[in-house]
């Protein structure tokens, strides 16, 4: 029965059913048969009292008398008793007086028979002995003892017992329509309420209702799953309506923004080349050229310009890498790899570098932007390795658990504390300062962007001077 | 005396070995004719609160008659045992054992008690012949009897039918 719990709705109702059933029907025919058993067994003895009375009374002058033959007699009249399997007279003291046996019985044995005043019944294992003390003119003259065989109550138990049975049977039988019946009632509309229920979950469709509304509980239920629904549907329609909305909102203002930031940095930029450029023909003026401090000044000033150059080319880049269209195609990563490594060995004289590139597979994607990303994670890499004798960097690919193939650059460098993991891409974040390492912190923020035009993700693993890792997927 | 009548029928009953003479058994079955015989109405309510059974002749039963009957009731009623002498006074006997010592005068005294509601007994040869109700006889050395039933109804006795049955002979 542990397994109950664990059975269908249908299954239950049918078990519950047939087990009432079965159970009340088998309490309620156990509880008539010991009844009609203890009832019949009175009968019996109330029978053989009779018979007993009536001996007692036929055979008290065969006693008295002394006449053991005519007792004989008298206890023969019982041969036409059914079930009467012998009858004894004794004397008070519990002497065998007369006896009488049909032809071929087993003779009886007056043991364990206790004579006393009053009549008293013995049930044995296939016999009644009834024990009748003889009673003349007040005095006890002997006693009748009469047996009868149990067969008709074994008889009477077979067939209540066949009876019993076919009752069951037929119950069980007709148990077993009426629960089928009424538990497809019971059943059938949950059932239908699971499989509505488990559409909507696999396919989102709110539009679908459970049918069956009737006037039970199981009508209510279905009105208010159908209520629910119809609920549910209109708040996820209002959602989405919200979220159109709000992103069609969020992308205005973004390209807003955007455009700002890009006209912003674009405007700059001539200015700058107006400041950079006198900066310099300051620096060539003949006056100046004693004037040691003011050179020193005009030097600074325009380190600051290309700086400050080199930040809004980052800026443009990485307002571009958001607003220009992709030109997708296939494209073998281990060639924009070398030429990448081309690139950018000339910075890097003087510095023991060990590349372990591994066989990339081919891709699809934008040749120009897959470039921008391996420039700036191979540049960093190279950067926060630069105190590494030899800076091992490796770039491979490997397949990952969901089976998609995740690249990775990986370095021996600085590393960083994976608390600030968070801050690695974001525009202008930096775990460093530019005094130890220079840089504009838009880097990582443009490939990000890259990745994610690519419906790829990218992260990062490392610990401070373990080197970092940074993963991604397209 | 039940019980004895009972261990003559089982004499290897090892815990009474008792053989009763012959009139000790017939004294009981004297008792037991009074329990089995039923007397007019009138007669047991004119015999007052007593039972009598009379002997008249030479007595051969000596003393087992007192010795087994005294202080036994009939009917409710005190048992009385009475030897008689005199015909005058068999009216007040309810039950009358004849002597084989009266075998010569027989005729006269039945002729005395005809229509007297008395229950006669004797152990006489041919005595229901002769005009008794119940005779005795030794079967095998068993005592038996024999009834005269027209004598008994002619007296208005009623013999019941569990006495005639174990009685060897039955006329009517």
């Amino acid at each position: 029965m542990s397994a109950f719990k664990d059975y269908s709705i249908r299954k239950k109702l049918m078990v519950m059913s047939l087990g009432a059933t079965t159970g009340a029907l088998v309490l309620a025919c156990g509880a008539f048969m010991v009844y009609d058993a203890i009832v019949y067994r009175a009968g019996l003895v109330s029978n053989l009292s009779t018979l007993g009375e009536i001996i007692s009374s036929n055979a008290a002058s065969s006693v008295v008398f002394n006449d053991p033959a005519s007792a004989a007699k008298t206890l023969a009249s019982l041969k036409a008793r059914l079930g009467i399997i012998g009858a004894d007279i004794y004397t008070p003291e519990g002497s065998l007086f007369a006896s009488w046996e049909p032809a071929g019985s087993v003779p009886f044995s007056s043991t364990g028979i206790v004579f006393t005043g009053s009549e008293t019944h013995r049930f044995s294992q296939d016999a009644l002995i009834l024990l009748h003390p003889m009673i003349f003119d007040k005095a006890l003259i002997g006693y009748v003892v009469i047996r009868s065989d149990l067969s008709s109550l074994k008889k009477r138990f077979k067939r209540y017992t066949g009876i019993t049975a076919g009752v069951l049977i037929v119950s069980f039988i007709v148990a077993v329509l009426i629960s089928l019946q009424v538990g497809r009632k019971i059943s059938a509309p949950i059932l239908h309420l699971v499989e509505v229920a488990q559409a909507i979950s696999e396919k989102k469709d709110y539009s679908v209702r459970a049918k069956g509304e009737g006037p039970d509980e199981l009508g209510v239920l279905i009105r208010t799953f159908n209520a629910m629904l119809t609920e549910i549907g209109r708040l996820n329609s209002e959602l989405e309506q919200k979220v159109v909305e709000r992103t069609a909102q969020l992308t205005a203002v973004n390209k807003e923004l955007e455009a700002f930031s890009y006209s912003v940095s674009h405007d700059l930029r001539a200015p700058l080349r107006h400041i950079g450029g006198f900066t310099d023909l300051l620096l060539k003026n003949v006056a100046l050229q004693e004037n040691a401090v003011a050179r020193r000044y005009l030097s600074m000033v325009i380190d600051s310009v290309r700086q400050m150059g080199a930040l809004i080319d980052d800026l443009l880049s990485f307002s571009r890498m958001g607003r220009s269209e992709l030109m997708k195609g296939r494209l073998d990563l281990n060639d924009i790899i070398q030429n990448v490594i081309a690139e950018l060995t000339p910075g890097t004289e003087g510095r023991a570098i060990e590349w372990k590139i591994g066989d990339l597979p081919e891709i699809h994607g934008d040749t120009a932007m897959m470039r921008v990303v391996f420039v700036n994670l191979l540049s960093n890499a190279l950067k926060y390795s630069r105190g590494r004798n030899p800076a091992v960097i490796e770039v491979g690919s490997e397949r990952g658990p969901d089976g998609k193939t995740v690249f990775f650059v990986r370095d021996n460098g600085v590393g960083f504390d994976m608390k600030y993991v968070d801050k690695l891409f974001g525009v202008f974040q930096r775990l460093h300062t530019v005094d130890e390492f220079e840089g504009t912190g838009i880097g990582l923020a443009t490939v990000r962007r890259i990745i994610q035009r690519h419906e790829g993700r990218i992260w990062a693993q490392a610990a401070v001077d373990q080197g970092a890792t940074f993963y991604f997927t397209f | 005396m039940l019980c004895l009548l009972a261990g003559i029928a089982y004499g290897s009953d090892p815990v009474q070995p008792l053989t009763l003479t012959e009139y000790e058994v017939q004294a009981a079955f004297l008792y037991n004719f009074a329990k089995f015989v039923e007397w007019p109405p009138e007669v047991l309510k004119s015999s007052g609160d007593t039972f009598t059974l009379c002997v008249t002749g030479a007595d051969p039963f000596g003393n087992d008659l007192d010795d087994e009957l005294s202080g036994k009731m009939v009917r409710d009623k005190k048992l009385a045992l009475k030897r008689i002498m005199q015909s005058k006074d068999i009216s007040t006997c309810q039950v009358l054992f004849v002597s084989a010592s009266e075998d010569n005068r027989l005729g006269a005294l039945l002729s005395k008690i005809n229509g007297l509601p008395v229950l006669t007994v004797s152990d006489m040869d041919r005595f229901i012949d002769r005009g008794g109700m119940i005779g005795f006889s030794m079967d095998d050395n068993r005592v038996r009897f024999s009834v005269n039933l027209a004598a008994a109804d002619k007296a208005g006795l009623k013999i019941s039918s569990q006495v005639l049955k174990l009685a060897k002979a039955v006329q009517s």
